[in-house]
C-alpha cells in the first residue's frame, strides 16, 4: 500500500516568473527507497517541500493539484501533524544544529520535546537512535563539534526518533565528504533495510544505484521519467546528469570494442564485474 | 574551541536554579542603575559579583572576559568624556587646548563601571547555567518558547559566528589583506568581514527555520522536556524577596527624580 500519493501537483513560487513544478504525479512505494534525479533547478527541492507539507505551510506561491501523506491531504493538515507522518533532512548539517542543546542525546530529544513526548519513552527512542545512527560514543558530546558526517547522521536520528513512517532526504550528503557520505549512505540503507519510507535526492547516482528500488526523474519541473535504476540511470546523460563510473566504463568498453555486451550498462560495482565477465 | 559560554562546574551557584540566577543578576543591575553613590557598581562588583564567581568556581572567566571586554570601553570613555565632556568646567590638567575636566573623568568612572557591572551580572548567568535549563525556566515562568529559545540559540550559536568570522578573517588574509596592527587596520580589516558573515547567516535562516518546523518546533500542544529542574522553596521565597527589593528600588529612584526635582 503505497503511503506518498501526488496528484497534478504544480507549484509556482512567489515572484517566481516559472513554475518550479508542473503537473508531477506520482505514488511512491511504501517501505522502499525512492530516489529522485534531475539537473539543479529542476524541481527536485521543491518536490521534497511538497511531500513534507512545507508548501503549502512554509513556502508562498501558487500551488495546484494536491499531495497526500498515509491518507492526509498536506494543504488540509497543520505542519505540526505532519511531521509525525513524514519527516525531511536537509542539505547543511549544521543548519540543523537547534542550537539550543549541549549534547548530542539532548538535541535528538528536542523533537521529541517539542511533541511532548514523555520522558520514559524519549529516553527509550533516543537510546535507540544512538545505537542505530552509531551516534553513542558521542552522546555526551556537543552537536557543533561533531564532523560532517556524524552532524548529518545527528540530523538524521532527530527525525527518526519522531517516528514518522516516511523520511525525505534532500541531497543529504552534498557538503560531505567521502566519508562522510559513506556513512550517511550506510545509515540509510539501514533504514532502507528496517523498511522505511524514504525519498533521496542525490547526485551521487552510484549510491542511487546501490539503494534506490526506484528512480524519478525530474527535468524542469516536470516529471519526465519513472523506473528501476538501472533502467533510468543508463539515460543519465540524457537529463544532464554525470553517468556512474561503472557505466562509463562500460560504455567506453563498448564503443571502443574492447567488450561485446549489449546487455544494460552497470551501474553498481557487483553489476560491473558480471557485464565484464560476460 | 569551547562550542558554548556554560562552564560546567560543581558548584552551589550553578546548583541555583535558573531564575533564582537571573534575579540575583536583575536585582544587581537595578541596585547599579537606581542607587545614587559613584561607587555603588565598585563595591557590587567587588562585593556581590566577585564572591559569587568565587563561589561559582568561574572567576577567573569572570574577571578576564568581564575586564578584556570592559577596559578599552573604560580608556575610550575616559579620554573622550574627560576632554569633551559637554558643560564640564573644573580642569585638572590641560595640554594646549585639550582640557581633562573631573566632571568628564566622573561620568566615565560611574558609565564604565556600570558596564563593568552588567557584563559581570550577565557573565556569572551565562557562564553557570546550562542553556537548556535557562530556557526551560524562562518557559515555566510563562515565556513564550520561540523567545526563550532564541535568548539561548543565540548565546550558543555565537561562538559559533566567531568562528566563522575567524575563518573569514584568515581567508582574507591568504589573500593579502591587513588585518592586524594599528586600530585603522583593524576597522578596515572588518569592514570586508562583515558582507560574508551576515549574507551567510541570512543564506541559512531559511533551511534553519525549515529544519526547526520539521521538528515540531511550532507545535501548539504542551512540551515535556529531556531535562529536570530542580528548586527549593527557599529559592522561591529569595527569588520574590529580590525582585521585590529591585522593584522598590526602581520606585524610590523614580520618586526622587519626578517629585524631589
Amino acid at each position: 500500500m503505497p503511503n506518498l500519493f501526488v496528484e497534478q501537483l504544480s507549484f509556482k513560487y512567489l515572484h517566481a516568473t516559472t513554475p518550479a513544478l508542473q503537473g508531477v504525479t506520482c505514488t511512491l512505494q511504501e517501505g522502499a527507497v525512492t530516489a529522485i534525479v534531475g539537473a539543479n533547478g529542476a524541481g527536485k527541492s521543491t518536490l521534497c517541500y511538497a511531500l513534507a507539507g512545507f508548501i503549502p505551510h512554509f513556502f508562498q506561491g501558487a500551488m495546484q493539484g494536491r499531495v497526500r501523506v498515509n491518507g492526509k491531504d498536506t494543504k488540509e493538515t497543520p505542519l505540526a501533524d505532519l511531521v509525525t507522518q513524514v519527516g525531511m533532512v536537509f542539505q547543511n548539517p549544521f543548519n540543523q544544529i537547534s542550537g539550543a542543546k549541549l549534547t548530542v542525546t539532548e538535541e535528538i530529544a528536542f523533537g521529541l520535546e517539542n511533541l511532548g513526548i514523555a520522558r520514559d519513552e524519549m529516553q527509550a527512542r533516543v537510546n535507540d537512535a544512538l545505537d542505530l545512527f552509531g551516534l553513542r560514543a558521542a552522546a555526551s558530546q556537543s552537536p557543533l563539534v561533531l564532523s560532517g558526517g556524524q552532524q548529518q547522521r545527528l540530523a538524521l536520528a532527530s527525525i527518526f526518533v519522531m517516528q514518522a513512517p516516511v523520511m525525505i532526504l534532500d541531497e543529504p550528503t552534498s557538503q560531505l565528504d567521502p566519508d562522510g557520505t559513506r556513512q550517511v549512505m550506510e545509515t540509510i540503507e539501514t533504514l532502507a533495510a528496517q523498511g522505511r519510507t524514504i525519498v533521496l535526492v542525490e547526485h551521487k547516482l552510484e549510491w542511487i544505484a546501490r539503494l534506490a528500488a526506484r528512480v524519478l526523474v525530474l527535468d524542469q519541473g516536470a516529471l519526465v521519467a519513472d523506473g528501476a535504476p538501472r533502467e533510468i540511470l543508463e539515460r543519465a546523460n540524457e537529463w544532464g546528469l554525470n553517468e556512474t563510473r561503472y557505466a562509463r566504463a562500460a560504455r567506453l568498453a563498448r564503443e571502443r570494442a574492447v567488450r561485446k555486451n549489449d546487455a544494460r550498462l552497470p551501474q553498481t560495482l557487483e553489476q560491473a564485474v558480471e557485464w565484464f565477465q560476460h | 574551541m569551547n562550542q558554548s559560554f556554560f562552564l560546567d562546574r560543581a558548584s552551589g551557584w550553578h546548583a541555583l536554579h535558573p531564575l533564582t540566577k537571573l534575579a540575583v543578576a536583575f536585582a544587581i543591575l537595578v541596585t547599579a542603575f537606581s542607587v545614587r553613590w559613584m561607587f555603588i557598581s565598585v563595591a557590587l562588583f567587588v562585593l556581590v559579583i566577585v564572591p559569587l564567581a568565587l563561589w561559582g568556581k568561574i572567576w577567573r572567566e569572570v574577571l578576564h572576559t568581564t575586564f578584556t571586554i570592559i577596559l578599552p570601553l573604560a580608556l575610550s570613555l575616559a579620554l573622550v568624556q574627560g576632554f569633551f565632556y559637554p558643560g564640564a568646567r573644573d580642569v585638572m590638567w590641560q595640554a594646549g587646548p585639550f582640557a581633562l575636566k573631573r566632571e568628564g573623568l566622573e561620568f566615565a568612572f560611574v558609565t564604565g563601571t556600570r558596564l563593568l557591572v552588567i557584563a559581570g551580572a550577565g557573565l556569572l548567568v551565562v557562564y553557570a547555567t546550562h542553556p537548556a535549563d535557562l530556557a526551560l525556566a524562562l518557559v515555566k515562568a510563562g515565556a513564550p518558547f520561540s523567545l526563550a529559545y532564541i535568548a539561548v540559540a543565540a548565546i550558543q550559536l555565537l561562538p559559533e559566528m566567531q568562528g566563522r568570522a575567524q575563518s573569514i578573517l584568515n581567508a582574507q588574509q591568504a589573500r593579502g589583506l591587513e588585518t592586524e596592527g594599528s586600530v585603522v587596520v583593524r576597522v578596515r580589516a572588518f569592514l570586508p568581514l562583515i558582507a560574508p558573515l551576515v549574507y551567510g547567516a541570512l543564506e541559512n535562516v531559511q533551511e534553519r527555520a525549515l529544519a526547526l518546523d520539521a521538528r515540531a518546533f511550532r507545535a501548539p500542544r504542551a512540551k515535556t522536556s529531556w531535562r529536570e529542574l530542580r528548586d527549593t522553596p527557599r529559592q522561591r521565597v529569595v527569588r520574590w524577596l529580590l525582585v521585590g527589593v529591585a522593584v522598590l528600588l526602581i520606585f524610590i529612584s523614580l520618586l526622587s527624580l519626578f517629585v524631589f526635582h
